[in-house]
């Protein structure tokens, strides 16, 4: 990869963890969902460098075209419009930021250690030549190949998760 | 907006004109449309207007649902030609009596079988949908909801919106002309082996000009359709979608594959010429 | 190695997908809204996929992570929908969508 490719996918890191933190932090949960939307895009983006393009693609179609609009959707369906309810209530937030740390600590500490150390432990095997490599061929044959079984279980999910939902949303 | 710009970068104009062969091209257009939805629903809750924002819920609803038909009725091409790289599907569909290497070239993809023909009409009709056009433009219905999700914007935001829409009824005619119109290829011609040895930009450009009259025709047939058809009723649309087109695009995507395992692999036009299959 | 080079290898990645999720923690912890619980589901549910894809990729040259991320995006979907059509449900019997008033089994 060249510098320039490098620095666009640590601006869309960022992008990510910046808009993961709004999704969080955003006391307005219409922003919230927003910035959500950018996270989405950001690890697409992240796929894409990371040799999956066909996935980045299903990223964008099924969160930013599926579960965002769900989304939107039922904001703007349970909060009614002229008396705005968006605004989340303040709970206590020492709790979440504690257990937040601990998950966070060891993996810190690690990184820091191995920026500290400076030294590339583990040669990955060829980068550059799996990092653009198209992948869609090889996701098409596995999927009705080895993992014929799960794909078709993951349809019966669908199907049911598809009844389910309208059964719960009908009208009474 | 932005979605309907970056999907032009992978239309085809030209054999040698082409802004970027991404290797999953239509797959990349498919997504980058779906980025359409979240502006207009965004657009329409910040009017904080009632109209504004129950078109903004129905233009959402009716891009999200037309995307499946559109979806189905591009699979009977990736189905013939193997293929998610639109360069490469504009160039199967090159085929010319009497070329060379015939059984690799098949005749345009609308004529490939008659299943194809049901489903080039099926993604007209569902692109008109997903671009608000108007038997289908429930989302700025005049004559309810004033003018919809852009009722309160004027000025360059008016002018955004109104641009993002209009370009993207360019390029789904665009997506139409190459996946079954046969892109930049004039019929039961080739430019390649003509007895006159053609330079290259000479073939840029015709093959342009054709690719430009396929898309402009479509998108004349779009906006002729603006003054012939009623509106449909939100309802109507809906069942429409869901109990006409859907099933259809299934029919016509088990129709092609069992086309393709029945005629192996073969078009229509090259079994009237008798060509061998692959 | 420069920074760089940290921030698009493997520690780059699993930094990102960590970040994530535990942001998507905190969010589920501490959100009343029950539509802002299920954002920071999503939220964890793609820091898995971003470490799926990143073994994939920098360990194994394998196909199979993709597999499973692919997998895990499908399943995702299918629980938004779920979980909306549970909170629509929630709203029209309580006319509030906090995840604290969602009380009707406590009597």
């Amino acid at each position: 990869m060249s510098e320039t490719a490098k620095i666009i996918l640590v601006v869309f890191q960022l992008l990510t963890v910046a808009s993961a933190l709004l999704v969080t932090f955003s006391p307005n949960i219409l922003y919230a969902s927003i910035s959500l939307l950018f996270a989405f895009l950001g690890v697409a983006i992240m796929f894409l460098y990371a040799g999956a393009d066909f996935l980045a693609g299903v990223q964008v179609v099924v969160y930013i075209g599926g579960v965002t609009i769900l989304v939107l959707f039922a904001i703007m369906l349970t909060s009614w419009m002229y008396q705005i309810k968006l605004r989340d209530s303040r709970t206590k937030l020492i709790v979440p930021l504690l257990l937040a740390l601990f998950g966070l600590l060891p993996f810190l500490y690690q990184g820091a250690q191995h920026l500290a150390s400076r030294v590339l432990r583990t040669v990955p095997p060829d980068f550059d030549a799996f990092a653009f490599s198209p992948k869609t061929n090889a996701v098409g044959e596995a999927l009705l190949g080895n993992y014929l079984l799960p794909f078709e279980g993951i349809t019966v999910l669908l199907l049911g998760a598809l009844v389910g939902a309208v059964w719960l949303a009908r009208p009474k | 907006m932005v979605g309907a710009c970056s999907a032009f970068a992978v239309l085809p104009l030209s054999q040698y004109l082409m802004g970027a062969d991404v290797n999953i091209g239509i797959f990349f257009i498919l997504a980058i449309s779906t980025l359409v939805a979240p502006g207009i629903l965004l657009g329409s809750w910040s009017s904080n207007n009632k109209w504004s924002l129950l078109g903004g819920l129905r233009g959402a609803a009716q891009i999200v649902s037309y995307e499946i038909p559109v979806a189905l009725s591009i699979l009977p091409v990736v189905l013939i030609s193997g293929t998610l790289q639109i360069g490469n599907i504009v160039e199967q569909q090159g085929w010319a009596p009497g070329a060379e290497n015939a059984a690799a070239y098949h005749f345009w993809n609308v004529f490939h079988n008659p299943f194809c023909f049901v489903a080039s009409i099926l993604l007209f009709i569902g692109g008109l949908a997903e671009t608000n056009r108007i038997p289908f433009d429930l989302p700025e219905a005049e004559s309810e909801l004033v003018s919809g999700f852009n009722t309160e914007f004027s000025g360059m935001r008016f002018g955004l919106y109104a641009l993002g829409e209009f370009a993207e009824i360019f390029v789904m005619s665009g997506m139409l002309t190459a996946l079954y119109l046969g892109g930049w290829h004039i019929p039961f011609l080739n430019l390649e082996s003509l007895f006159i040895k053609l330079p290259t930009g000479l073939i840029a450009i015709i093959q342009l000009g054709m690719f430009s009259i396929k898309t402009l025709s479509l998108v004349f047939v779009v906006m002729w359709l603006r003054w012939t058809l009623p509106r449909l009723r939100v309802d109507q649309l809906m069942g429409m979608c869901w109990k006409g087109l859907v099933p259809l695009a299934l029919i016509n995507l088990f129709g092609t594959a069992v086309w393709m395992w029945v005629f192996n692999g073969r078009s229509l036009m090259q079994l009237i010429f008798g060509v061998a299959g692959h | 190695m420069s920074f760089l080079d940290w921030a698009t290898g493997l520690h780059g990645y699993l930094f990102v997908g960590t970040i994530l999720a535990t942001l998507g923690i905190i969010a589920v912890v501490y959100r009343r809204n029950s539509i802002g619980v299920l954002l920071g589901i999503e939220l964890l549910l793609n820091a898995a996929s971003i470490n799926f894809i990143a073994f994939s990729k920098f360990r194994t040259a394998a196909i199979d992570g993709q597999i499973f991320a692919l997998f895990i995006i499908i399943i995702a979907a299918a629980e938004a929908a779920v979980a909306l059509a549970i909170i629509l449900r929630l709203y029209r019997l309580r006319e509030t969508i906090d995840a604290g008033e969602a009380n009707l089994m406590r009597n």
